[in-house]
């Protein structure tokens, strides 16, 4: 029987493994208020992963608003797309990041976070953030930027459109 | 300019507070765990207002990839003797204040946010914790099969009966009892206890032993306390040491 191997090289190695989507995403509601999601399956050689690849998109905010997530129990790389989201990094943040605050969109990636842990466990958060490139502006632009970084291959009309408000006000 | 003068001007540059509908957005100083900047939501009137998180612990908690179904009952467990609300969809609120609590109110509510999110992080056992046992059993089934057992009692010093997770036949009426343990308090604190007390009551025929999940980080204190109870080994050298011990 091999040995298992720590959490972190895990998800060194599920990231670096092309993925594909498989199955065709749903919104659901009734998680929180004015919050829908989508929890996507993903794929390795054909065969599904434990990771979650999970958006959650605001449908009834005044802005356009959502987070993408991939997670393996604990979040590995986030995207948060807000105005009314923020975030600062901490003073032991690596040198090529700014201190914040994010107040615009910014993600949280497995790279600048996964040293967090020394000994092999997964970070509890994702403490480090950047800000999104600013020729990202809408969500087919952020979930497509998003799954080239985490190399997950999307296929034709598998970029999900957001839902439409559901209320007036 | 003085400092004084910079300082302010560096201030300013933080997210000031803005309206949304009916409502005020107002980011304050206080930060999740993780970093996030808390913000509280206004409501209200002339004199009474109401002040709440709109749910960001709880939107905190689950962008860490934390799933909880009781999150919300938890919630309002934890504020039962702090006054404040916890509603059905996770929004933390004070009760209705007048003008001259909103400021200290707000502080309070951001306050209670990061409480919140911090209760739910430090409760949740994410899914590859539980599913450690399934590991061990896997290994045990492929190693040494219809020689072990779970789930087996023995009654410590104490009168105590307490279970393992595992038991191995070793021959010559020598068995070898083990627990599977994650680094988490209760998981350690519980194994502890329970290998000493059965240790001092039982004689060579039972052998101890904790393997501990070491594809997670565990703090050296945590192991020194694990070694109190019985020698421990990492679940990644465990076929070797279940070998050593069964020879």
């Amino acid at each position: 029987m091999a040995a298992p191997r720590n959490m972190r090289s895990e998800v060194d190695d599920l990231l670096s493994e092309q993925k594909t989507i498989v199955g065709i995403g749903v919104w659901s509601g009734g998680h929180r208020v004015n919050e829908q999601r989508m929890a996507l399956t993903l794929a390795i050689e054909d065969t599904t992963t434990n990771l979650d690849f999970i958006i959650k998109a605001f449908p009834n905010e005044q802005d356009l608003k959502f987070t993408i997530l991939l997670n393996f129990s604990r979040c590995i790389w986030r995207l948060c797309y807000s105005d009314n989201t923020g975030h600062v990094n901490n003073l032991n943040r690596p040198v090529h990041l700014p201190p914040g605050p994010f107040n615009s969109p910014h993600f949280h990636s497995w790279e600048d976070n996964r040293h967090i842990n020394t000994s092999g466990g997964l970070p509890r958060n994702l403490l480090y953030a950047n800000f999104l490139p600013p020729d990202l502006t809408g969500f087919a632009d952020c979930f497509l930027w998003f799954c080239e970084q985490t190399r997950i291959r999307v296929g034709k009309n598998q970029t999900p459109i957001l839902p439409p408000a559901d209320r007036l006000l | 300019m003085t400092l004084l003068d910079t300082v302010s001007q560096a201030l300013a540059g933080w997210s000031q507070p803005k309206a949304a509908g009916h409502r005020v957005i107002v980011p304050t100083n206080c930060l999740f765990a993780g970093g996030g900047i808390i913000r509280v939501i206004v409501e209200g009137g002339q004199n009474t207002f109401v002040v709440h998180d709109d749910g960001a612990a709880l939107a905190d908690f689950e962008n860490a990839g934390g799933d909880l179904i009781t999150a919300t009952k938890m919630m309002a467990a934890h504020f039962r003797q702090d006054g404040f609300l916890v509603d059905g969809n996770g929004v933390i609120s004070a009760p209705p204040v007048s003008l001259d609590a909103l400021a200290p109110t707000i502080a309070l509510v951001a306050n209670a946010s990061r409480s919140a999110s911090d209760h739910l992080m430090a409760r949740w056992k994410p899914a590859f914790r539980l599913k450690f046992k399934d590991a061990v059993r896997n290994l045990l089934e492929a190693e040494y099969p219809k020689r072990w057992a779970h789930d087996r009692t023995l009654v410590g010093k104490s009168n105590k009966p307490h279970k393992f997770d595992f038991v191995i036949d070793l021959g010559h009426e020598r068995q070898l009892f083990f627990d599977a343990v994650v680094p988490e308090a209760t998981a350690i604190n519980t194994a502890v206890v329970r290998h000493l007390d059965v240790a001092a009551t039982h004689g060579d025929k039972i052998v101890q032993r904790i393997v501990y999940d070491d594809r997670e980080a565990w703090k050296a204190s945590d192991l020194n306390l694990l070694k109190l109870g019985a020698p421990a080994f990492p679940f990644s050298v465990a076929h070797q040491a279940l070998d050593r011990i069964a020879a």
